[in-house]
């Protein structure tokens, strides 16, 4: 019995093992090993998104949300927008056509974080040549002067500001150089630029000098001068680093925080119509926006 | 179904696609690999080719127009290769040394390969190929520069009006001894602007590579040592051996006349100078006021002044 017994379970083991090696035949596996490639890419969701209807001066259009994703394998950060209002608007459109004035001029951009709606990259104008400066209280000496308008969120308004020159470089006094002043009213329709808001020392650069205002209508943004004192230059998350908009101290990004691949972020984007643009359409421009590879 | 639905069926969905695609706005992506350029030691005055491909999902023909310019942030820094490279890091632009070897570049739709060297080549990719020559009088240390692209639609005329971009980020090492270092020389004030004064550091390199400047400030303190005003000043590039000078603007109405001390802080990533000094603070004796603007602003004839002045010479003369 015991010998049956021993026989019976040396084949039970037997046949243990035997499946065992049939068992890991079956399943035998080749190794899948692959690398994916370094890519570091962003692409916009732009379906949907139409500034193409008529918008009220003092007006804005309806709002559209404009999707960044990661379309690449690597992580990305230190997203911004970019437009080229100024290669567009390269005279002073105001009282001109509505070809004159860029699209982009009127570009208002909310990221994830902030309330406030912010212009992606403005041209205000100087209004010194027309004859719409009566009533103004201009500092001494005030090269150019001129409105601003805010919109986008429930305020609504008009802001005054003027522009003075600074020191002579070469013999001439621009308002690039040092000692350039910008002064902006904090209250609504007054026109007392001299009583207003100081934006600050400028920051001295080539064709742009650059304020960067902590306090008024203007706080949180940067606020480029020409040299000619013919316009300013309104951003916040423009880094072009070819001239010298990135000293300015506000400069900030649209989007610091990293995304991972296949996820994204969406900003909201809407024009912001001032008073005193001639009907019509306005000139084509663009809005880039940049990533950095983590 | 009738031919007259089906016809009805057919122009609608034409009609619809057509009114969505007359919404769309144009948009080009173009993405860069690897993320970034090493491009090595590399000692004054000598050259190298470096490349990357850039990217495009997109099934249009692309020309691209290649820029060098300043790098907009130092992430290649943060990396862990780099970790202790930050004190050793020179500010100055070598967006100058970079020259491409084509520019613009075509960059082919996604559905076609410009060219097959590699066997893990992605769809939509092209070199870019640069030669980068550092000159002689270089500074040394680790540079990063940054290569923008900017593509523009082969045969569109209507523009592009929305893009999106990730630059080639590169660094090197020009060899020699890089060294961050900056000292205040002096604090002062420089008269009045508005109804501000002006306050002023002079601020000198002392390294031997440019730095920026991330924060500069100026405290005015009370004789108990307290803080009653602070004033950012303006930022900027410092170049080896340069004195900077930083300006401030502080609102002086409730500061009294006399003698202040003041602290001073300059901040260039890598370290903080600070120095402390002493100002006199003296109001003008006029306020500077606003200039008023009316539509005919009568001005005092010069001629009557000069009038009264030779009367006045007159009088004198002949009561001699």
């Amino acid at each position: 019995m015991k010998l049956r017994l021993m026989l019976f379970g040396a084949l039970f083991l037997g046949l243990m093992l035997f499946d065992g090696v049939l068992a890991d035949t079956a399943s035998d596996s080749a190794t899948v090993d692959i690398t994916i490639s370094s890519v570091t890419s962003i692409e916009l969701n732009t379906s949907g998104i139409s500034f193409t209807g008529t918008i009220n001066p003092m007006g804005n259009s309806s709002t559209h949300g404009l999707t960044v994703t990661n379309v690449g394998s690597s992580d990305v950060n230190n997203v911004y927008a970019q437009v080229n209002t100024g290669a567009i608007e390269t005279a002073n459109p105001r009282g001109g056509a509505s070809t004159a004035w860029s699209a982009t001029n009127f570009l208002g951009l909310k990221n994830t974080t902030d309330t406030d709606w912010r212009y992606v990259g403005k041209q205000v104008w100087n209004t010194s040549a027309g004859d719409d400066a009566l009533g103004y209280t201009l500092t001494s000496g005030a090269k150019a002067y001129g409105d601003l308008w805010v919109g986008g969120s429930a305020t609504t308004n008009l802001f005054y500001w003027d522009l003075k020159n600074g020191s002579a470089v070469s013999g001439v006094a621009n308002c690039n150089s040092t000692g350039s002043t910008l002064m902006i009213q904090g209250t609504a329709n007054n026109k007392n630029t001299a009583g207003g808001t100081s934006a600050g020392t400028v920051a001295v650069g080539v064709d742009w000098g650059v304020f960067s205002p902590s306090a008024g209508p203007l706080k949180g943004y940067c606020v480029a001068a020409h040299y000619l004192c013919t316009k300013l230059y309104v951003y916040q998350f423009d880094h072009n680093t070819t001239g010298s908009l990135d000293e300015c101290t506000n400069i900030a990004y649209s989007h610091i925080t990293t995304i991972n691949p296949d996820e994204s972020i969406t900003w909201s984007l809407k024009e912001i119509i001032p008073p005193a643009v001639a009907a019509g359409g306005t000139t084509q421009s663009t809005l880039t926006v940049y990533a950095s590879s983590v | 179904m009738t031919k007259f639905k089906l016809a009805f069926l057919v122009g609608f969905c034409l009609f619809i696609s057509s009114f969505q695609s007359g919404f769309g706005l144009n948009s080009i992506s173009i993405g860069i690999s690897p993320g970034y350029l090493d491009l090595g030691e590399i000692e004054p005055g000598e050259s190298k080719i470096g490349r990357f491909y850039m990217v495009t999902p997109s099934d249009e023909l692309f020309l691209v127009y290649l820029s060098s310019i300043k790098a907009s942030n130092i992430n290649i820094l943060q990396k862990e290769k780099y970790n202790n490279s930050l004190p050793f890091y020179s500010e100055e632009d070598s967006s100058s040394w970079i020259n491409f070897l084509s520019n613009p570049m075509k960059l082919l739709p996604a559905n076609q390969t410009a060219e097959k060297k590699s066997a893990s080549l992605v769809k939509g990719m092209r070199e870019v190929s640069f030669v980068l020559k550092v000159p002689e009088n270089a500074e040394p240390g680790y540079h990063i520069g940054e290569i923008s692209m900017d593509p523009r639609i082969v045969g569109e005329t209507e523009g592009i009006n929305m893009k999106a971009i990730v630059p080639m980020n590169y660094i090197l090492m020009v060899k020699g001894n890089a060294e961050r270092s900056g000292k205040i020389i002096d604090i002062t004030t420089n008269g009045f602007s508005g109804s501000n004064l002006r306050l002023k550091i002079f601020y000198k390199n002392t390294g031997s590579v440019t730095t920026s400047i991330d924060r500069s400030e100026i405290y005015v303190l009370d004789k108990d040592g307290k803080t009653i005003g602070t004033v950012l000043t303006n930022r900027g590039y410092v170049r080896p051996g340069e004195v900077k000078e930083l300006d401030g603007l502080m609102g002086y109405e409730y500061i009294e006349e006399g003698e202040y001390k003041v602290k001073g802080l300059v901040s260039y990533l890598t370290g903080v100078a600070e120095a402390d000094g002493t100002i006199h603070i003296s109001k003008p004796s006029n306020i500077p006021t606003g200039e008023v603007v009316t539509k005919d602003e009568s001005k005092f004839p010069l001629w009557i002044l000069l009038l009264i002045i030779i009367i006045i010479l007159l009088y004198i003369i002949f009561k001699r």
